[in-house]
């Protein structure tokens, strides 16, 4: 499972490299590495990198919001968006006439001279090999794996999210994907492509999307501190400062959340300041559309804007030493910040193995083709997949009566059922965000049943155990329910229809 | 003057006239002087001027013309094995591919048909381009080599393709292992039957391809109906057989016209062949794919409730293929009208003199526009039996949306129009604007399909064909008549 889980992570990156950087780098105007340009403290292709990561963001953001309105962010319309732009600079060079006199020699020598293509093959890796074989892009490279490493570790072993409102995004991400109603979210809508990229499922996307805005973060906020400093030391310093606080911070500080994303914007616009004021505006602008209500991120902010213009413009030796030490202060508050602002209170909403079965039904049955009736979470696991019935609606819909007579038969169409029992319910719901719900004369007679069934812990307890109960008494009198799996916390039912 | 394996020979118009020739012929400057004793070529020229031009004109014999409606019978001829499968599908209830199927069945055999057609559309294009090529300079040898080699690249190709899709199917999900197992298996078959029968019209073996479909439907029917193996691999069995009749007619063809030893002769470099045939390529997988594309688009489209992202609908499919038979009357008026176009740009060749270029463009002209008034007229009277052949037959009509075959006869007349400009472009030498113009085609029809499918129900695709077919017909259209109104220039350029 770990290996299947390793393998969707990297399907998840290769997406995120592909749709945030070489979509634009590669249908973008101009070349990301400029050997006249000496500005920008010598990042000037990395600054050129995150300009075209801000315009991409933006573009994504944009156009599935505007999508997602009309019920038309589905995969061919988001695939087809990236070709058309990878294939926008081959059209205008091919429309315009460019290019056909490299071309054409170029097809006659790789096909009729053999030797003098497999010359310019070497020559082209060589150049390569050389651009790789830096020391500087090592470094990189080796904190880029050391931050993988460290922020990979948890999502590896955890398959549930920590906090309910994750659910809630997986589904709603699931439904923007899939041409269905959904709550507009800007957080959720840069997702978007990331699902239909890579053919996963939301909620896997949301899992593996914090470890790489994680190493997105870092790596900017390095940068951020590079130019700055205008010392690779400084960069080194930052990446260890944040390996360090991520190995220190809870697993549950690498989950996706919204602020999460629009940390990653809000340290773009201090980068992109000095170099492009507009990008900078649009980098904060994105953030603000991801998370209007982060305010912490402006703060920090500010002040590394402050520090980055005070030491552009500081002639004084002293003056410019402050306005450093602020700068990289700013940056390990962002670290700060970042790594542990996040993780405020957490509790167990769904049980890990409830989450790792539904991972597996969805690995292993045939698409459409089976139930899960199980509490809302499962919902999250499911969605695009198959179909899902709520436990409350089952356990309201039958008696224990109807289960208890051998010719009674489930009313659902498809070949496999799944019924998730939790042996030990899950109670600390209540004290992870959702507020509990206040009943005006008691449970049974709110209009919120399904809510206090699931959210309070005497509801949940009468659910898992009225629908404990009905199966049970179904097994005994019907032979086509069997136990799927099982373990100290739930029970997992699976009933094989013919 | 008049080179004696010349049976068509003008006398030259003046001296720039005469000294064009020579340089075509390889009298250069250098070989002027160093063969003939002249300063340059225009020297020899002025010699030679008064002499040529005193000649008498050499015309060509009057050549067999064969009547219109074997022209157009024959234009037709490409859907014979598309009619065969129809006439034992009916007999027998057993096609070459198709016929009773489960639901997932007929996704695979429905995705493998149409990407053998895509996968393969620009190699029959390069088959059909350098057949024809060398078989009219009776070169037989070459002829064979340049198809055979063009059925080895696609065989490679398609394996390639085959390749990656497994890789892609792991990645996405989209189809079982046993299904997408199936799909390449009929991708490839159906791919090879394309393919071989693709050298088979370019040696005028339609009666070949009649036999060989016959025979590998008969015994798919045969291992259906009577051994009771499986239908899916009674037809994989006979679609190898017809595979293997073709390509040994297509062999025997060679031998008997004097091609022995095909692989000796060496074809030109594949640089050049690169160059000079892509757009033959790029227009044929273009091409299937605009026919396709709006079948895919719709069913595709609102299948979160279905089994697979891809839901075959026979409803809309028997639509449209009813709907193909319009369309094949039509194309096949597209070949009579081409053999006229060249027969009429012969007789005018004869007539003209440098000095009246323009009765050539308004005959031209004059011959585009009646042309296109005699299409128009073919389309109402094939759209007219169509649809009275669906409305008279009430069983047809409960198989079919009514609604998706009325607007794919509304869109086919501009597909035809497209096509036989596109043959005029072919005909002249313009390959790139015929695929511009299948390019844009295909973009509106994708796109238009696309929208109109997902917003509203899964037939509104058939819409995304109307409007490709009429992009594409307008842009061909256009392209046409720009090159039609300096035709002598652009004629001159394509001879050349």
């Amino acid at each position: 499972m770990t290996a299947l889980s390793l393998l969707d992570c990297l399907r998840v990156l290769a997406a995120f490299c592909f749709a945030f950087l070489l979509v634009p780098a590669l249908g973008g105007e101009g070349r990301v590495s400029d050997p006249d340009d000496v500005s920008s403290a010598g990042c000037g292709p990395a600054v050129r990198v995150l300009q075209r990561f801000i315009h991409a963001s933006l573009a994504i953001e944009v156009g599935c919001l505007l999508l997602g309105h009309f019920r038309l962010c589905l995969p061919g319309m988001l695939l087809s968006a990236c070709v058309l732009f990878l294939v926008r600079g081959p059209l205008r060079a091919g429309l315009s006439g460019q290019g056909q006199d490299e071309f054409w020699p170029f097809v006659f020598g790789a096909l009729e001279d053999r030797r003098a293509a497999a010359a310019q093959i070497r020559a082209r890796a060589a150049r390569l090999y050389m651009f790789f074989n830096q020391r500087r892009a090592g470094v990189i490279a080796a904190i880029v794996l050391i931050l993988l490493a460290a922020s990979l570790r948890p999502v590896l072993r955890h398959f549930h999210f920590a906090y309910p409102d994750r659910y809630v995004a997986a589904v709603n991400l699931a439904a923007l994907t899939q041409g269905q109603p959904w709550k507009a979210d800007g957080a959720l809508a840069l997702l978007a492509p990331l699902v239909s990229l890579t053919g996963l499922d939301a909620a896997s996307i949301l899992r593996f999307s914090g470890p790489i805005f994680t190493i997105a973060f870092v790596l900017i906020v390095a940068l951020c501190a590079y130019r700055t400093w205008e010392s690779f030391v400084a960069l080194l310093v930052i990446s260890a400062a944040s390996i360090i606080s991520l190995s220190v911070a809870p697993a549950i500080s690498q989950e996706w959340n919204p602020a999460m994303e629009a940390a990653i914007y809000w340290a773009a616009a201090a980068v992109l300041w000095p170099e492009c004021r507009l990008d900078a505006c649009l980098a904060a602008l994105l953030a603000v559309m991801i998370d209007p209500v982060e305010w912490r991120w402006a703060a920090v902010l500010a002040a590394t804007l402050f520090a980055a213009s005070v030491t552009a413009r500081a002639s004084r030796g002293w003056l410019k030493h402050a306005a450093r030490l602020v700068n990289g202060m700013a940056c390990i508050a962002a670290i700060a910040l970042f790594t542990c602002g996040r993780a405020g209170s957490a509790g167990l909403v769904q049980y890990e193995s409830a989450a790792r079965v539904c991972e597996s039904i969805v690995r292993h049955f045939p698409r459409n083709q089976w139930i899960v009736v199980s509490p809302f979470q499962e919902l999250a696991f499911t969605y695009g997949h198959a179909w899902h019935v709520e436990l409350s609606e089952f356990v309201s819909e039958f008696t224990v009566d109807q289960m208890t007579d051998p010719r009674f038969r489930l009313p659902y169409q498809c070949p496999d059922v799944f019924f998730f029992v939790e042996r030990r319910p899950v109670t600390a719901i209540a004290a992870v965000g959702i507020p509990k719900p206040v009943w005006r004369y008691s449970p049974a007679e709110s209009a919120d049943w399904s809510s206090f069934l699931y959210t309070d812990p005497l509801g949940r307890d009468s659910l898992e155990y009225r629908a404990g109960q009905m199966l049970a008494a179904y097994g005994r009198h019907h032979k086509d329910l069997s136990l799927f799996y099982a373990d100290d916390d739930i029970l997992v039912f699976h009933l094989v229809r013919s | 003057l008049r080179p004696p394996d010349r049976p068509v020979w003008a006398p030259p118009l003046e001296l720039e006239d005469l000294v064009v020739r020579l340089e075509a012929d390889g009298v250069t400057s250098s070989v002027a002087r160093s063969e003939y004793g002249f300063a340059d070529v225009w020297k020899l020229a002025e010699a030679h001027v008064s002499v040529a031009m005193a000649q008498a004109p050499a015309n060509a014999p009057q050549e067999h013309r064969a009547a219109p409606w074997k022209d157009f019978f024959k234009g037709m001829a490409f859907a014979t094995p598309m009619l065969l499968c129809c006439v034992m599908a009916l007999v027998f209830k057993v096609g070459l591919w198709g016929g009773p199927l489960s639901g997932n069945e007929a996704v695979a055999v429905a995705i493998a048909a149409i990407a053998a057609f895509v996968a393969t559309g620009g190699f029959i294009q390069v088959i059909g381009r350098q057949g024809h090529f060398y078989k009219h300079g009776q070169q037989w040898a070459l002829c064979a080599r340049s198809c055979w080699s063009a059925v080895l690249l696609a065989a490679a190709t398609l394996l390639m393709i085959v390749g990656f899709a497994f890789a892609a199917n792991a990645y996405f999900q989209w189809l079982p292992l046993r299904l997408f197992a199936l799909c390449a298996a009929f991708t490839l078959c159906i791919a090879a039957y394309l393919l071989v029968s693709g050298i088979l019209y370019v040696l005028d073996g339609e009666l070949m391809i009649a036999f060989g479909t016959l025979l590998g439907t008969a015994v798919s029917a045969a291992l259906f109906l009577i051994v009771k193996l499986p239908l899916l691999v009674s037809q994989i069995i006979g679609l190898a057989l017809a595979v293997a009749t073709f390509s040994f007619f297509a062999q025997l063809r060679f031998i008997q016209l004097g091609s022995r030893a095909p692989i000796k002769v060496p074809l030109p470099p594949p640089g050049r062949l690169l160059f000079m045939l892509w757009p033959y390529f790029v227009y044929g997988t273009l091409y299937y794919s605009f026919l396709f594309a709006d079948r895919i688009v719709a069913w595709t489209a609102h299948t979160q409730l279905s089994a697979l992202p891809l839901q075959f609908r026979g409803e809309y499919e028997t639509a449209l293929d009813v709907c193909l038979f319009a369309f094949v009357l039509q194309v096949g008026w597209i070949h009579a009208g081409l053999v006229r176009f060249y027969r009429i740009v012969s007789d005018e060749q004869r007539r003209i003199s440098i000095r009246n270029r323009k009765n050539l463009r308004r005959t031209l002209g004059r011959f585009y526009a009646r042309q296109t008034g005699v299409l128009g007229t073919l389309c109402i009277a094939s759209t007219s039996i169509v649809l009275w052949g669906i409305n008279s037959l009430p069983a047809l009509k409960a198989i079919l949306l009514f609604r998706v075959a009325v607007l794919a006869l509304a869109g086919i007349p501009f597909a035809a129009a497209a096509l036989w400009n596109i043959a005029l472009l072919f005909a002249l030498s313009r390959p790139i604007l015929a695929v511009v113009a299948t390019a844009w085609g295909l973009a509106a029809n994708v796109s238009t399909g696309y929208l109109l499918s997902r917003l509203f129900t899964y037939d509104y695709a058939v819409i995304g064909f109307d409007v490709g077919a009429l992009t594409m017909a307008v842009i061909s259209a256009w392209s046409c008549r720009r090159i039609l109104s300096k035709f002598d220039y652009h004629f001159f350029a394509a001879a050349a």
